[in-house]
C-alpha cells in the first residue's frame, strides 16, 4: 500500500512535469497560467513521495529494500530519516523532490512576472525535473519491494551515524537543485532575447539562496569530516568534495556578477554564461559521484549505466543551453562602457578568477581520468597542487575584496580609491608583520592567511565607517559575507600551519604533553550505544595540575554491520581544540593514541555560517514586486 | 535577431562537449580498483537475497544457508565447460555431504531453465544472477567457478574452471571431511554464534553455541560462551543452566579466567562476595598485569572491597548486630 | 586609445594571462602527481628511488609487527612482496589479509617508508568483537 502511493507519487510528479514542460510550447496564451499550479502539483507530488520513503524509514518497514540495506530497528530516528539519503536511488529522489520544491516556490513567488518569462522557466525545470523523475522511475526506483523482507536491516553505515551527516545531504542537494532556478531564468532570458536588469534581479534572489545552501552543505561536509575521520583533517581535495566545491565557484561567480547587471545592464552575456555552467558544474558533480568513474571514499556504488545516463542527460540539457548562448548571447544588449579602474572591471577580473579556480579544480580532478585514458597508470593528484592553485587564485581575489565595494561604478578615481584604501593597507601590513613577529616561527601560510584576512575585514571597516553603516540589504549582506570570508581565510590558514600532533603508547596514569597541554589516561572500558559496542579511553586533561577537562575516544564496534569505527574526542575551544583518537592496544598493556592541537578550526565553519547569512540578508533584500512599467514594457516585447 | 557567432562563445561549447567525450568513454571501462583482486577464500561469503530459478517470487538469502555446509556452483547456459562438469556435481549431489546450490550467473532465466531441462539438474536450488552482481560479489569473472561455504558463511574452497572426479577427490572431499571435524565445527558454530549475537538474535545464538559445545565438550572456553549468552537471554543472570555450564567448564580446567570471573559474578549474584572475591583472585593470579581483563577484574575486586568495608563500617554503627553472611 | 585597439589590447592581455595561467596549472599538477606501483613493479625498479608514491596490494597474513608505534607489515600482490614501514596509528580498516593503498618513498634498505596507510572499505569483514574484553590474552 506505501508502495503504491510512493510509486504513485512519482507518477504524478513525472505527469507534471512533463506536462509543465510542454506549457510554454503552447499556442493559446491563456494556458500559460497552468504553468503555476502544475509547478506547484509537480512539488506536491515529489515531496510526497520523499515522504513515503521517510517514512517507510522511520517506521523501519523492511519490505522496503533501502530500508533493508540501510537502517535498522535500534538505529536512532534522526539517522534512520537520514538513512532514505544514504543510497544512490534515495539521494536522487532528494534531488529531484529540492528541484521540485525550488521550482513550486519560484512558481509562487514569480506570480507578477511577465506570463511568458515565467512559462518558459518553469517549463525548462519541468523538463529537467520530467528527466530526473524518469530516470528515477526506470533505472533507480528507491521503492523497490523485497518479496520477503527481512526480520532486522543492514543498519546504515556507521560514518554516516552523525548529525552533521543528517542534514548535510538535504542542504547540500538544495544548493545543487537550486542552481537550476539561474539556468532556467538564463535559458527563458536566451530564447526571449532579453536579459537585462530586471532579469538579473530576479535571478539574483534564487541564486543568492541556491549558493546558501550550497555553503552550508559543504561546511556541513567538512564538520563531519573532521568529527568523524578521526584524521583531524577538514578537506582533503576528494573527488566528491572537489564536485560540491566547483559549482559552489561558479555560483560566487554568478552572485557577484548579477550585481553588475542589475546596477549597470553589464556582464550580461558573462552572467548567463555563468548561470549555465553553474547548474552544468552541479550536474556534473551529480554525475562523478555516482558513475564510478572516480574512486572515492565518497562514492556511492559504482555502476556504468546508470553513469551513462546521467552523463547522457547532462550532455542534452547543458549542451543544448550552452549552444543557444552560442547563438543568441552576442545579439544581445549590450552596456555602457567601463573604464579599466571601476566596479564592473573588479567584478570581471573576479569573474575570470573564481571560474579560473573552478577549473584548476577540475583540472585537478579528471587529471586521473585523463592520464588513464593514455595509459598512464593509476594517478593521484596530490593535495599541493590544488592548495597552490587555490594560494595563487584566493589572493588576488582576495585583493579584489577589498577594492571592489569601494570602486564607482564605470569610472573610479585612483586617487581618491588609493585614499580610501590606504588606511586598511597600513593596518593589514603591520599588523601581518607584527603577528609574525610575535608568534616566532610562523609560516609564509600563516602570514599570507591574516594578511588577507585583516585586508578584507580593514577595508569593511573602512567602508562601513563611512557609509555609517547605512546601505541597501544587498550591501549590508555583502558586508557580513566578506567578513565571513576574512574569518575563514583566518582560520584555514592558521589551522593548516598552526597545528601540533603526536602519536604515543600510554600506560594506564601515564601523562603525555603536547604544547603545553597535559593528557593523563585513565583508562580504558568497554562501552554500549544504541547499535553499537565500543571500548572508551578515559583521558583528563590536566593543567598546573588540576583536572580541566576530559575526553572520551572511542573505538566502535557496530554490532549489525560488523564494522570497526574510530570515534575522536573533541574538546572544542575558541582558538584552539584538543583531539584524541584511540587506536589499538599493544601487547605490553600500552595504548597507541594521536594526540593533536588544532588551532583555529571553528573560525573556519563560523566563516561559512557569516557567509550563508549574508547571503540570506542579500537575497531577503530582493525586491519582490515588479514595477509596474518594466513587467508592461516585458510584456510588450514577450 | 542577429546570427552571429562569435568565436568566443563557441569556446564553452566547444570544452563541454570535449569534457563529455573524456567522460563517456572513461564509462566503458569497468569499474577501477587500485589494488589487486582479493582472494574470497578465508573471507564472508557476500550477502545475498535472490530469486529461486524455479519458483519466481520466492528468494533465497545468504543467511538461509548459516548453519550448514554447502556448495555453490556458478554456471551458466552459454558456458561450455559448465556442461562437461555436470557428472561431476552429480556425483558431488549424491555423496550428499553438502547440499549443491547453483548460481545463473549473467543468464536470462529461461534460457536457464531450459538449460536444466536438456541437461539434467544436479542442483537443490538454482539461484538467479541475471546482472551478475552476486557472482561479481563472489569474485566471479568467468564461470564455472565451485565454492564450498562453511557453516558460519565463509567461503573456504574456490575452484576455477570445470569439477572433475580428480578434483572432487584431492580437494572438495578432503575439505568436507575437515569442515565436519569436531573441532572445525566447534569453531564455525562459534564464529556463528558470534554473528548471531551481534544480530541481537540470542535464541541462534544459543542454538549455535549447543551446537559447538556439543561438538567439543571439552572446551571451557565454549561453555562459558554458552553460559554467557544464556544469561544475557535471561536478563543477565546466571543462576540456573549458566551456573551448571560455568561449574562443568571450572572442572574442566579449573584455572580457566573466563570460567572463574563468571563464577565470581554468580557468587556475586548469590550474595557470596568472599567466593567471589576468591574466584576472581584466582583468576587474577592467572592475568598479566597489564592486560586490560586485569584492569577490570582488579575494579571489580576494588568494588567489592569498598562495599565489605562499608557494610561492616554499617554493621559496625549499628547496635552491635554481626554483618549479615 | 580607440575602442578597437583597446578590446585587441585586453585579448592579447587575457591571451598571455591565461596562457601563463595554464603553464603554472601544469607544472604544478605534474608535481603533484602520485603514480601507483605494484609490489612486483617496485621489486622490479620500476617505481622512482626519490619521488613519492602509492603501492598497492594485500597485506600479507601474520607480516604484522608492532614495536610501539612503529609498525612493519608486507605488502604482495600474489608474486612478489615488499615490506612496509609506518610510524603511528593504523586506519580502522587496516588489517592482514586485507587489500591496502601506502603511500610513501622507498627506503635505502629497500623496504618501503609509508607517510599514509589508506585501507579499503570492505562491508564483509567481521573483526572480533570489542566487548571481548574479558578474555585473557590476544584471541
Amino acid at each position: 500500500m506505501n508502495a503504491l502511493l510512493a510509486h504513485a507519487s512519482l507518477v504524478l510528479a513525472l505527469a507534471f512535469a512533463l506536462a509543465l514542460a510542454a506549457v510554454p510550447m503552447a499556442a493559446p496564451a491563456r494556458w500559460l497560467k497552468l504553468a503555476r499550479p502544475l509547478a506547484a502539483l509537480m512539488g506536491l507530488c515529489a515531496t510526497l513521495a520523499l515522504a513515503c520513503l521517510a517514512g517507510a524509514f522511520v517506521r523501519n518497514d523492511t519490505g522496503f529494500q533501502l530500508v533493508a540495506l540501510h537502517s535498522s530497528a535500534s538505529l536512532p530516528v534522526a539517522y534512520r530519516v537520514a538513512g532514505a539519503w544514504a543510497s544512490h536511488e534515495g539521494s536522487l529522489l532528494l534531488w529531484f523532490a529540492a528541484l521540485a520544491l525550488w521550482t513550486a516556490a519560484l512558481a509562487r513567488s514569480g506570480r507578477e512576472w511577465p506570463p511568458v518569462l515565467l512559462a518558459r522557466t518553469l517549463g525548462v525545470l519541468g523538463g529537467i525535473g520530467a528527466a530526473f523523475a524518469l530516470f528515477l522511475l526506470l533505472a533507480s526506483d528507491p521503492f523497490t519491494q523485497l518479496a520477503q523482507p527481512p526480520a532486522a536491516g543492514r543498519d546504515l553505515n556507521p560514518l554516516l551515524q552523525h548529525p552533521a551527516m543528517v542534514a548535510h545531504p538535504p542542504l547540500l542537494t538544495l544548493g545543487y537543485a537550486g542552481l537550476a532556478l539561474p539556468f532556467a531564468l538564463a535559458v527563458a532570458a536566451l530564447i526571449g532575447g532579453e536579459a537585462g536588469p530586471d532579469w538579473a534581479r530576479r535571478t539574483r534572489r534564487w541564486a543568492t539562496l541556491a549558493w546558501c545552501c550550497l555553503t552550508l552543505g559543504i561546511a556541513l561536509g567538512s564538520v563531519w569530516a573532521y568529527d568523524v575521520l578521526g584524521w583531524g583533517g577538514w578537506w582533503f581535495w576528494d573527488p566528491v568534495e572537489n564536485a560540491s566545491f566547483m559549482p559552489w565557484l561558479c555560483a560566487t561567480a554568478l552572485i557577484h556578477s548579477l550585481a553588475a547587471v542589475e546596477r549597470r545592464g553589464a556582464l550580461g552575456t558573462t552572467s548567463l554564461l555563468l548561470a549555465l555552467l553553474g547548474f552544468g558544474f552541479s550536474l556534473l558533480g551529480t554525475f562523478l559521484v555516482r558513475s564510478g568513474v572516480l574512486s572515492s571514499v565518497h562514492a556511492f556504488a559504482n555502476d556504468p549505466q546508470r553513469g551513462l545516463a546521467l552523463l547522457v542527460l547532462m550532455a542534452l540539457v547543458v549542451g543544448a543551453a550552452l549552444a543557444l548562448h552560442a547563438l543568441r548571447a552576442p545579439a544581445m544588449t549590450r552596456s555602457a562602457p567601463f573604464s579599466l579602474l571601476s566596479r564592473e572591471s573588479a567584478l570581471v577580473a573576479n569573474n575570470v578568477l573564481l571560474l579560473g579556480a573552478a577549473i584548476a579544480v577540475l583540472a585537478g580532478t579528471l587529471c586521473p581520468l585523463l592520464l588513464e585514458r593514455l595509459d598512464l597508470g593509476p594517478v593521484a593528484v596530490g593535495a599541493p597542487y590544488f592548495d597552490a592553485a587555490m594560494a595563487a587564485l584566493m589572493t588576488p581575489m582576495a585583493f579584489l575584496m577589498g577594492i571592489g565595494p569601494l570602486a564607482r561604478w564605470g569610472r573610479a578615481e585612483l586617487p581618491s580609491l588609493a585614499r580610501r584604501l590606504r588606511a586598511a593597507a597600513l593596518v593589514s601590513v603591520l599588523a601581518s608583520v607584527a603577528v609574525a613577529w610575535a608568534a616566532g616561527h610562523v609560516g609564509w601560510l600563516a602570514v599570507l592567511g591574516i594578511a588577507v584576512s585583516l585586508w578584507i575585514a580593514s577595508t569593511l571597516l573602512s567602508d562601513t565607517l563611512r557609509t555609517r553603516g547605512r546601505g541597501a540589504r544587498a550591501v549590508q549582506g555583502m558586508r557580513i559575507a566578506h567578513l565571513g570570508v576574512a574569518v575563514f581565510a583566518l582560520g584555514a590558514s592558521l589551522a593548516k600551519s598552526g597545528g601540533e600532533e603526536r602519536e604515543v603508547a600510554m600506560r594506564v596514569n601515564e601523562r603525555a604533553t603536547l604544547a603545553g597541554e597535559s593528557f593523563v589516561l585513565r583508562g580504558v572500558a568497554p562501552v554500549a550505544g544504541a547499535n553499537y559496542d565500543a571500548l572508551q579511553a578515559v583521558i583528563d586533561i590536566e593543567r598546573d595540575g588540576r583536572v580541566v577537562g576530559q575526553l572520551q575516544p572511542q573505538r566502535r564496534l557496530y554490532r549489525l554491520r560488523q564494522v570497526a569505527t574510530t570515534e575522536a574526542a573533541i574538546e572544542r575551544g575558541l582558538v584552539r581544540d584538543l583531539y584524541v583518537s584511540l587506536g589499538d592496544p599493544l601487547d605490553d598493556g600500552r595504548w597507541l593514541l594521536r594526540l593533536q592541537v588544532k588551532r583555529f578550526i571553528g573560525w573556519i565553519w563560523a566563516g561559512c555560517l557569516l557567509m550563508a547569512l549574508g547571503g540570506a540578508v542579500a537575497a531577503s533584500g530582493v525586491r519582490t514586486r515588479e514595477p509596474q512599467r518594466a513587467s508592461q514594457a516585458g510584456e510588450a516585447r514577450a | 535577431m542577429s546570427r552571429r557567432v562569435r568565436a568566443a562563445h563557441v569556446v564553452p561549447l566547444a570544452t563541454f562537449a570535449l569534457l563529455c567525450v573524456l567522460l563517456g568513454t572513461s564509462l566503458r571501462r569497468s569499474p577501477q580498483g587500485a589494488a589487486a583482486p582479493e582472494p574470497i577464500v578465508g573471507r564472508s561469503a557476500p550477502a545475498f537475497a535472490l530469486a529461486r530459478l524455479h519458483e519466481p517470487g520466492a528468494l533465497l538469502q545468504g543467511s538461509d544457508l548459516l548453519g550448514q555446509v554447502w556448495i555453490l556452483n556458478a554456471w551458466a547456459s552459454w558456458c561450455g565447460p559448465c556442461r562437461e562438469e555436470l557428472p561431476a556435481l552429480h556425483a558431488l549431489a549424491k555423496a550428499g555431504r553438502a547440499p549443491l546450490y547453483g548460481l545463473a550467473f549473467k543468464d536470462a532465466p529461461q534460457d536457464s531453465r531450459d538449460w536444466l531441462a536438456r541437461n539434467s539438474n544436479p542442483y537443490v536450488q538454482t539461484l538467479v544472477d541475471t546482472q551478475g552482481r552476486t557472482g561479481e560479489a563472489f569474485g566471479v569473472q568467468g564461470v564455472p567457478v565451485t565454492f564450498v561455504i562453511d557453516r558460519d558463511g565463509t567461503v573456504q574452497l574456490r575452484h576455477d574452471g570445470a569439477l572433475t572426479p580428480q578434483v572432487l577427490r584431492t580437494r572438495i572431499e578432503p575439505l568436507l571431511q575437515a569442515l565436519d571435524a569436531p573441532a572445525a565445527q566447534a569453531r564455525a558454530w562459534s564464529a556463528l554464534a558470534r554473528r548471531w549475537m551481534s544480530q541481537g538474535q540470542l535464541d541462534r545464538a544459543v542454538d549455535a553455541l549447543r551446537h559447538a559445545s556439543a561438538a567439543q565438550p571439552e572446551d571451557a572456553m565454549l561453555l562459558c560462551d554458552l553460559a554467557g549468552v544464556l544469561a544475557a537471554r535471561n536478563g543477565n543472570r546466571l543462576e540456573g543452566e549458566p551456573a551448571a555450564l560455568v561449574e562443568r567448564a571450572l572442572r574442566v580446567d579449573p584455572d580457566h579466567v573466563q570460567a572463574l570471573s563468571l563464577a565470581g559474578a554468580h557468587a556475586l549474584e548469590r550474595g557470596d562476595d568472599a567466593l567471589a572475591q576468591r574466584h576472581w583472585m584466582r583468576a587474577l593470579a592467572r592475568l598479566d598485569a597489564n592486560a586490560p581483563a586485569a584492569a577490570m577484574l582488579r575494579e571489580n575486586l576494588a568494588r567489592l572491597r569498598g562495599r565489605t568495608a562499608a557494610s561492616a563500617q554499617a554493621a559496625a554503627t549499628t547496635a552491635g548486630s554481626p554483618p549479615a553472611r | 586609445m580607440s575602442p578597437r585597439r583597446r578590446r585587441l589590447a585586453i585579448l592579447a592581455s587575457a591571451l598571455l594571462a591565461g596562457t601563463l595561467a595554464i603553464a603554472l596549472l601544469l607544472y604544478a599538477l605534474r608535481g603533484n602527481l602520485v603514480f601507483f606501483y605494484t609490489p612486483s613493479q617496485v621489486w622490479a625498479h620500476e617505481a622512482p628511488a626519490q619521488r613519492l608514491f602509492r603501492m598497492g596490494g594485500l597485506v600479507r597474513e601474520g607480516s604484522l609487527r608492532r614495536d610501539g608505534l612503529q609498525a612493519s607489515f608486507v605488502v604482495t600482490d600474489g608474486v612478489r612482496e615488499v615490506r612496509v614501514r609506518h610510524h603511528g596509528l593504523l586506519p580502522d580498516l587496516f588489517r592482514e589479509g586485507r587489500g591496502v593503498v601506502v603511500q610513501g618513498r622507498m627506503g635505502d634498505d629497500g623496504a618501503f617508508d609509508a607517510h599514509e596507510v589508506l585501507a579499503k572499505h570492505d562491508e564483509n569483514y567481521m573483526p572480533p568483537p570489542a566487548a571481548q574484553a574479558m578474555r585473557a590474552g590476544p584471541p
